[in-house]
C-alpha cells in the first residue's frame, strides 16, 4: 500500500515537468493537460492507472538498459 | 477473393481522429502517386452499414481504420460500433487490417485472425501521444505528435509498398525507435523529453496477428 503511495508520488514528479503547453491523448478518453493527468493519478482512476503503468514501463525498460540511447 | 484495394476509415469527430486524419494525408497522397485503389470513408459516412457494405462488395484485400475502440470493438462515427467480436468479424475474412483504434489488438485481434481475417496489426492498449494546445489548430505543425504518427504511418506505407506484415511491423518499429532516440537529444523539443514514455508504450503496444509473409 505505501509502495504504491510512493509509485504514485514518483509519477506524479515526472508528470510536472510536463510543459504547460502539451496534452496527451489517451485513446477513446480524450484529451488530458498535465493538472488532469496529475489529479488522475492522485485519484488512482483508470487513466491515472495507466499512466502510471506506462511510466512504470519506460523506467524498467531504462533499468533493464532495453532503451538505446546512441 | 480480395482485390488490390484498400479502404481507410477516418471518424474525424474529435482532436484525436482528427490528427489521424490529418497525418494521415501522406498515406493517401503516396497511394495516389503510386496509382493504388483506395476508397475513403470520413465522417458521418463511417457507419457499420457502409463499411460492411463495402468489405462485401468491393473486397478491398487491406483496411486501415482510424478511431477509437475497446478489446473487443472498432468504432467509427460518434463511436457507432463497426467491428465487433462474435457478431461481424467475418466481414474482415482474407483482409489485411491496421487497426489504429485503441486495444483492438488485444482480444478482437486474435479473434479475428482465428475467424479468417489474414493479419491483424494493432495495439494491445491505448495508443497515446502528445500534443501542443497551441497546435491544435493546425495538427501537421505539431511536431509533439509528429514522431509518433509518423511511426504509425510508416507501418501503412510499408504495406502499400507490397512489403510483408512482418517487414512493415518491423519499419514501424523501427521509426519508433529512431524518432525515440531522436528525441533524447538536444536537438528535439524541450517538451518532447517529458513524454517519452508514451512512445514507448505505443512502440511495446503495437503488434500483430496472423500470417507475417501476408502482402497487399
Amino acid at each position: 500500500m505505501e509502495q504504491d503511495e510512493d509509485i504514485k508520488q514518483l509519477v506524479v514528479l515526472r508528470l510536472e515537468t510536463m510543459p504547460a503547453n502539451v496534452k496527451l491523448s489517451i485513446g477513446s478518453h480524450g484529451e488530458f493537460d498535465k493538472d488532469e493527468l496529475i489529479a488522475r493519478v492522485k485519484k488512482g482512476d483508470e487513466i491515472g492507472k495507466k499512466i502510471v503503468a506506462a511510466q512504470l514501463h519506460y523506467l524498467r525498460s531504462l533499468k533493464r538498459g532495453i532503451i538505446s540511447y546512441e | 477473393m480480395s482485390e488490390r484495394r484498400f479502404l481507410i476509415t477516418f471518424p474525424n469527430d474529435d482532436t484525436t481522429t482528427h490528427y489521424l486524419f490529418v497525418w494521415e494525408k501522406e498515406v493517401l497522397e503516396f497511394a495516389s502517386k503510386k496509382g493504388i485503389d483506395f476508397t475513403k470513408f470520413e465522417g458521418k459516412e463511417v457507419t457499420r452499414q457502409n463499411v460492411e457494405k463495402f468489405l462485401s462488395k468491393m473486397k478491398p484485400r487491406f483496411v486501415v481504420f482510424n478511431g477509437h475502440g475497446d478489446e473487443r470493438s472498432i468504432s467509427g462515427f460518434h463511436r457507432e460500433k463497426i467491428i465487433e467480436m462474435n457478431v461481424n468479424e467475418e466481414a474482415l475474412e482474407s483482409k489485411i487490417v491496421y487497426s489504429i483504434s485503441c486495444r483492438s489488438a488485444c482480444e478482437l485481434g486474435e479473434s479475428c485472425v482465428k475467424k479468417g481475417t489474414e493479419a491483424f496489426i494493432g495495439y494491445k492498449d491505448d495508443f497515446i501521444f502528445p500534443t501542443d494546445k497551441n497546435k491544435s489548430a493546425t495538427p501537421i505543425k505539431d511536431e509533439l505528435s509528429k514522431p509518433y504518427l509518423e511511426a504509425s504511418n510508416a507501418l501503412i506505407i510499408s504495406i502499400l509498398k507490397g512489403n510483408s506484415i512482418d517487414a512493415a511491423w518491423k519499419a514501424s518499429q523501427g521509426v519508433f525507435s529512431k524518432n525515440f532516440n531522436k528525441l533524447l537529444t538536444s536537438e528535439s523539443p524541450p517538451e518532447a523529453e517529458s513524454t517519452l514514455w508514451a512512445m514507448l508504450w505505443d512502440k511495446d503496444n503495437q503488434v500483430y496477428y496472423g500470417n507475417g509473409s501476408a502482402v497487399f
